[in-house]
């Protein structure tokens, strides 16, 4: 990004397509219909362009990617109020489904998680990602991260009854 | 969803339109920067209507605490307003804490004041018009400047930086307006000093949107 802020075409365009599937699988996870997928998609990177003055190279680039993709997917989510809860859910990666046999059950306790638990449900849980590339991926602190965790278990658990929902 | 000739046409006219970009200096150095400039914007003008006794007020801690208090919560709400508007950044625990500290001291300080109720209407308005024009008139460098650099950056959550830039700025002007003003009195203070600034930062949570979300 660094190179890329001083003008170098090829490593921005080395950055874009390194950053494109990372981004698109984050997003996944918050739209489910294509069509907005990928129009949010492209609003990232747009987004990403016009902000590329804001990266501190001093500082790690993926707090300052996804924080710009959660603005996107929000303000996306914002827009559509009516369709607010479509986000997330309706394409959950199979390793959940596979978890979990009921999983409209899991689907609808997910619905009903606030959105940064759902996050760090799905980064850990489904995604696999370690505590500290989770929280370094949300901006909060790794501590932070396991809270928000811990709750959303703790919801699931009591949503479906007492089974482990993680 | 993935169309790869959609996503490299995308990704072609991003880098076609990558010129070299200046980046953002650190958060702290441009408030600092913010500062330099705003300070003898709003000192000037309050220099020449100083209070008659603003040499003795500055010898009392109970004052001298509130000007400080306040203005280091202005420079704190700052820090939090440009540090927020770039990605990933959060204006930070210990900041966070700092800030709402030395408002809630300066809060409590001032509404420490004693109350008179022998105001009359006209009487009250008279001495507080001067209060109320010059916060507006003092505000509008120091929140246009601080606007402008937030917008320098990627703003997201614009109310929210639109209120911290409002209530820095207003906090700056409260600092000034208090060295002019002779009226020690909870109902001035609260009516034509505190009020002004809950209102300055709520206008200008309500007029952010409008300005900071044209860039991203």
């Amino acid at each position: 990004m660094a190179c890329a802020q001083s003008g170098d075409r090829e490593a921005y365009r080395a950055l874009l397509e390194d950053v494109g599937p990372l981004v698109l699988g984050w997003l996944r996870r918050w739209l489910a219909d294509s069509p907005d997928l990928a129009d949010v998609y492209q609003d990232t990177l747009v987004h990403l362009h016009r902000a590329r003055h804001t990266y501190d190279p001093g500082r790690p680039f993926e707090p300052w990617l996804f924080a710009i993709a959660r603005h996107c997917a929000a303000d996306h989510a914002r827009r559509r109020r009516q369709r607010a809860w479509e986000i997330l859910v309706d394409e959950l990666p199979d390793r959940a489904a596979e978890s979990d046999p009921d999983r409209h059950a899991l689907a609808d306790a997910l619905q009903a998680l606030p959105r940064p638990q759902r996050e760090a449900f799905f980064m850990l849980k489904v995604e696999g990602l370690s505590v500290g590339a989770a929280a370094a991926r949300a901006g909060v602190t790794p501590g932070a991260l396991k809270v928000r965790a811990h709750r959303a278990y703790k919801a699931l658990k009591a949503i479906l009854g007492g089974s482990d929902g993680g | 969803m993935r169309d790869p000739r959609w996503e490299q046409e995308l990704v072609d006219r991003l880098v076609d339109d990558a010129a070299p970009v200046r980046r953002l200096w650190r958060p702290e150095t441009r408030l600092l920067v913010w500062l330099a400039i705003v300070l003898p914007v709003v000192a000037l003008p309050a220099t020449r209507v100083l209070r008659d006794d603003v040499t003795q007020r500055l010898q009392a801690p109970a004052f001298l605490l509130e000007e400080a208090a306040m203005l280091v919560a202005a420079a704190l709400l700052a820090l939090a307003a440009l540090r927020g508007a770039i990605p990933g950044r959060r204006a930070g625990t210990a900041v966070s804490v700092a800030a709402g500290a030395t408002l809630t001291l300066a809060g409590l300080l001032v509404f420490s004041k004693p109350m008179f109720v022998s105001w009359t209407p006209d009487v009250f308005l008279m001495i507080g018009w001067p209060c109320i024009w010059r916060a507006f008139a003092w505000t509008i460098v120091p929140w246009a400047v601080l606007i402008v650099a937030v917008r320098r950056g990627a703003p997201f959550g614009s109310r929210w930086t639109g209120a911290l830039v409002g209530a820095a700025a207003w906090g700056l002007t409260f600092v000034a307006i208090r060295l002019c003003c002779q009226t020690e009195e909870l109902l001035h203070l609260g009516v034509f000093h505190v009020l002004p600034l809950v209102a300055g930062t709520l206008l200008s949570a309500a007029l952010a949107p409008i300005i900071l979300e044209r860039r991203t």
